[in-house]
């Protein structure tokens, strides 16, 4: 992407979260004491959507110019990693700390080039009990998910 | 004073916090030293670990990490021509043609003397200074904090490299109003909840400061596929030659190490210029203070271009503890985060931090200093083996980053709705920053956002609802006043630059 478009972007996402953080606003519920007082719970979100959307706009409307953005970068490095993040979210409360922990980090270890299975398993597996063994013996209790239950 | 000093060294002196603050330095080091990772990142890793421990300790092992990264930051400088940070920028103009020409192990024994006398300065000045500006501040009502808090936020927008006020700006707003995502403490109504139980206390700050600096650093490094090569590998597995100083080169570099301490300490004080500013600072005065040969040597391996900027960026750490500690406004995203942090152990700095908790600020004090002394003592001689950790394969180091993030949150709350805040918001913040949208702006506006609008509804209720408190409080007019001129002088300096390319 050209720089001015990507600068554009960002801009134009920005400007719609301030513009419905501002909206929103109005649809605060008050409490029916706060009429008077000069100061409601309102106050400081109405000052600052259209400070981020004046803010915004500015950048919308002068993009700053410079290299293009997103040439040459690992793309697919990045979001298998934010996609393995996403897979441990899902897993943690199923199969437990360890477990889950030793298949990211060798999943990780894969997704960056390391392709000994030799090297990247023992080392996830390692490091994962390695950490449950630290936060065991400073009390905290880590699930094992459905391993718990086979023993 | 010394009696502080004393109750400060008591309150350290168990052979735990000596343990943790010896790990927090080396830590801290290994963490600077990778390519991309520096203070930021090695602090806010260590957030969700500092917030179970006492805050006494707490903060020895915060001050260890900090001062340990920006030391790592300076040995990847000198040995391999990589800055982990940009405060160490300056320290590879001189640094690396020193490592290149065999003298690796001076330059980085420059590197800790140089720390090591800036840090101590600083915390005699800071001894010195923060009395006197928490008595002053002591005076402060909610008006005055108010501008302060102005003040702190538009001094680092304006100060930010890269990307441009503006910028800069949008982020410090943006950051205030995620602080108000949550239930409103003066109304106590929800606010941008969406009825989602999880975020109704608000956004976590160890999340938001874990997914803007250390997971999004983590994936732009994936992204961007930086590799350390595989000379400086070898460069780091090598000899880095003898650690010792003669006595020629400390005559030669004491009085850059006097000048430079001051330099960085008022820098620091000052909010929004921060490290990185005192480094190319005092790095330029030396240069221009040089005559003759010595002035040939700056960029071919003058001893004294590599000791300003390592005394200047860790003197200047120590002053950004100035504001931090007496009137609780951080001047830096590490500050910010340390701020953060100690809000959550339930310390709350500011003038009365001083009065009322004397001891907690004297702690404070003599954690910044035992940092430095470790960092000389221990960290130094450790470092030809510490160098070696720069052959680490990056392919194993990200992984094992994210997974510290990963478990850093999830351990906090045994919550995966955090977790998939987490992933979206490092989502989001490494978009912002390949378009060069600053980090720190935002998270110091989450930081300051709750207190920034307290201060504003007290003011205006003590004022039957009148704004006219901003220009008729001298204090207050003055700060809102220097918040203008900090906006200026960005602008002033570009419509210079602009006239010079016309003329």
């Amino acid at each position: 992407m050209t720089r001015v478009n990507a600068e554009r972007l960002v801009a134009l996402l920005i400007l719609l979260f301030s513009l419905a953080y501002f909206v929103l606003a109005f649809g605060i519920k008050l409490p029916p004491s706060s009429d008077e007082t000069p100061f409601s719970a309102r106050t400081f979100p109405l000052v600052l959507g259209p400070l981020a959307m004046a803010l915004s706009l500015a950048l919308l409307l002068k993009p700053p110019g410079g290299e293009d953005v997103g040439r040459g970068l690992a793309w697919a490095r990045a979001l298998g990693l934010v996609g393995l993040m996403a897979l441990y979210a899902l897993a943690i409360d199923r199969l437990g700390f360890v477990v889950t922990s030793a298949l990211f980090l060798a999943a990780g270890f894969y997704v960056l080039g390391e392709r000994r299975m030799k090297v990247l398993l023992p080392i996830a597996a390692t490091t994962a009990l390695a950490f449950w063994t630290m936060f065991t013996l400073l009390d905290v209790q880590l699930d094992w998910g459905i391993f718990g239950r086979m023993f | 004073m010394i009696e502080g000093l004393l109750i400060g060294f008591w309150t350290l002196m168990s052979p735990t916090n000596i343990g943790i603050l010896v790990l927090g330095c080396v830590m801290g080091t290994f963490i600077g030293m990778m390519p991309g990772l520096g203070p930021v990142t090695a602090v806010s890793l260590l957030v969700p670990v500092v917030l179970t421990m006492e805050p006494a300790t707490a903060m020895v092992l915060l001050a260890a990490i900090y001062y340990g990264a920006m030391f790592g930051g300076s040995t990847a400088s000198v040995l391999i021509n990589a800055p982990g940070e940009s405060s160490s920028v300056p320290t590879t103009f001189d640094g690396y043609p020193m490592a290149r020409n065999g003298q690796a192990g001076k330059a980085l024994a420059l590197c800790a003397w140089g720390s090591f006398v800036g840090g101590t300065v600083a915390t005699l000045l800071l001894m010195l200074a923060a009395p006197t500006l928490a008595r002053w501040a002591l005076s402060f009502q909610a008006p005055e904090y108010f501008a302060l808090m102005v003040l702190g936020l538009t001094a680092v927008a304006a100060f930010t490299e890269g990307g441009g006020v503006v910028k800069a700006l949008l982020m410090t707003v943006v950051g205030l109003m995620l602080a108000t995502v949550g239930t409103d403490v003066a109304d106590g109504v929800e606010r941008y909840t969406f009825g989602i139980p999880d975020i109704s206390d608000g956004l976590s700050f160890v999340l938001l400061a874990m997914a803007a600096f250390a997971l999004a650093e983590a994936l732009t490094a994936a992204l961007r596929n930086e590799k350390v090569s595989e000379e400086a590998k070898k460069a780091a597995r090598g000899d880095v030659g003898s650690l010792k100083l003669t006595r020629d080169d400390v005559r030669e570099v004491a009085p850059t190490m006097a000048r430079s301490s001051v330099l960085g300490f008022v820098v620091g004080v000052l909010p929004g210029a921060g490290a990185t500013i005192a480094a190319f600072m005092s790095y330029a005065v030396e240069r221009n203070l040089a005559t003759g040969a010595r002035r040939a040597e700056f960029g071919k391996g003058s001893r004294r271009g590599v000791t300003a900027p390592e005394t200047a960026n860790n003197a200047s750490a120590g002053g950004a503890y100035v504001p931090l500690l007496t009137l609780g406004i951080p001047g830096s995203g590490t500050t910010a985060v340390i701020l953060g942090a100690l809000v959550a152990l339930g310390v709350q700095p500011g003038p009365r931090l001083y009065v009322e908790q004397s001891e907690m600020f004297w702690t404070v004090v003599v954690s910044m200093y035992l940092g430095n002394l470790v960092l000389l003592v221990i960290n130094l001689p450790l470092i030809p083996y510490i160098a070696r950790t720069l052959a680490i394969p990056e392919q194993m180091l990200v992984p094992l980053i994210l997974f510290f993030c990963l478990i850093g949150v999830y351990l906090v709350s045994f919550n995966t709705f955090d977790l998939w805040m987490l992933i979206g918001l490092a989502a989001i913040c490494v978009g912002l920053r390949l378009v060069d949208y600053p980090m720190a702006p935002l998270l110091l506006g989450f930081v300051l956002g709750k207190l920034m609008e307290e201060n504003l509804r007290r003011a205006l209720l003590v004022n039957d609802g009148s704004f006219a408190f901003l220009w008729e409080r001298p204090i207050t007019a003055l700060l809102l006043a220097i918040s203008v001129a900090c906006m200026l002088v960005p602008v002033v300096g570009k419509l210079k630059a602009m006239r010079a390319a016309r003329v």
